[in-house]
């Protein structure tokens, strides 16, 4: 089995501004985090941090709310909808982040839904990336209002050779 | 829900600059296949298609829906991976899924996510009308010449998802 967990955050009583994995072994081949958030307020965005570094982020994202559908880009390490839709909505997201401790520039997919059984929720498609060539040791996920306790997120390697 | 085992089935790193790239002889033993590919096109902005057991007749039906937003459908003798130039001369991510690819009873279907930070993203829902299972699948731009070709150094790593 070549999937592996390497650590779960689950968050407690009083909820956590931050989720962080550090430490993060540079043989394996793939990252890929599963997210379950809830924000404290009424913002859902999610600031990415890999190794530290905040900067030198860029994406692109389509989202759509069950009536209208809209695409975008940007320029910094913010994600919408990841922390998910209210204190008792989370999200259901995963990050894939292929290549992770190469020596290129590093591009990732972020797949997100809030379904609430609403009529108005949110389903985000994230491709990012992180204009940065070295290995990713560290991710930590920040909250815009904080997350809320059970909040969980777990990381997993994958290796594309195949174990003896 | 398969068990999302991700057993490495094959690999490839591009050394040069290629037009093509497949994996045949591909194990019947799981449920679902996974296509990670890491990497980007050389210069110009081409795109990538798939074709399946080495089939180029006119059975591939493909619906995207990109970050303008839009959505369109395209069909022919390939299956489509994403925008025009979703990935030129820009490190990228494109996972595809093989859902029930050893089946005989019935055709296939394809979901592919695809972007990069600077360029395009989108995602496309392909079906292939054949139900042979899948024993090879390939991977290639839409043009065989410099500049639109996969730039060295991408990875393509093919993964069995047990059912």
């Amino acid at each position: 089995m070549s999937m592996k967990l390497i650590g779960t955050v689950t968050v407690g009583a009083g909820g956590a501004a931050t989720i962080a994995f550090s430490g993060i072994p540079s043989t394996e081949t793939d990252l890929v985090l599963s997210v379950s958030l809830a924000p404290s307020a009424g913002n859902n965005n999610v600031l990415l941090s890999f190794n530290g570094s905040s900067t030198s982020f860029s994406s692109q994202y389509i989202y759509g709310t069950g009536s209208a559908t809209t695409g975008g880009t940007r320029s910094d390490n913010v994600f919408g909808a990841l922390a998910g839709l209210s204190t008792t909505v989370f999200s259901n997201a995963q990050i894939y982040i292929p290549n992770y401790a190469g020596a290129t520039n590093k591009s990732f997919a972020i797949d997100t839904v809030t379904e609430n059984n609403a009529t108005v929720s949110f389903q985000w498609l994230h491709s990012g990336q992180w204009s940065n060539t070295a290995a990713i040791n560290s991710i930590t996920l920040t909250a815009a209002d904080s997350f809320v306790q059970n909040s969980v997120v777990s990381l997993y390697t994958i290796n594309k050779v195949a174990s003896a | 829900m398969p068990t999302p085992t991700y057993i490495p089935i094959a690999t490839t790193t591009l050394a040069s600059a290629t037009y093509s790239a497949s994996f045949s002889g591909i194990t019947q033993s799981y449920r679902d296949l996974v296509l990670v590919l890491s990497g980007k096109c050389d210069v110009n902005a081409a795109t990538l298609q798939m074709i399946l057991n080495n089939n180029t007749g006119y059975n591939y039906y493909t619906v995207v829906f990109d970050q303008g937003p839009s959505s369109y459908q395209d069909e022919g003798n390939y299956m489509r991976i994403g925008t025009a130039g979703w990935w030129t001369n820009q490190q990228a991510t494109m996972i595809a899924t093989l859902n029930d690819y050893s089946t005989t009873d019935r055709t296939k279907q394809v979901l592919v996510r695809y972007g990069s930070g600077t360029t395009k993203m989108g995602f496309t829902l392909g079906h292939y009308n054949q139900s042979a299972a899948i024993s090879t699948v390939t991977v290639r731009t839409d043009y065989n010449g410099a500049g639109y070709l996969m730039a060295a150094g991408t990875t393509l790593t093919l993964y069995g998802i047990a059912g």
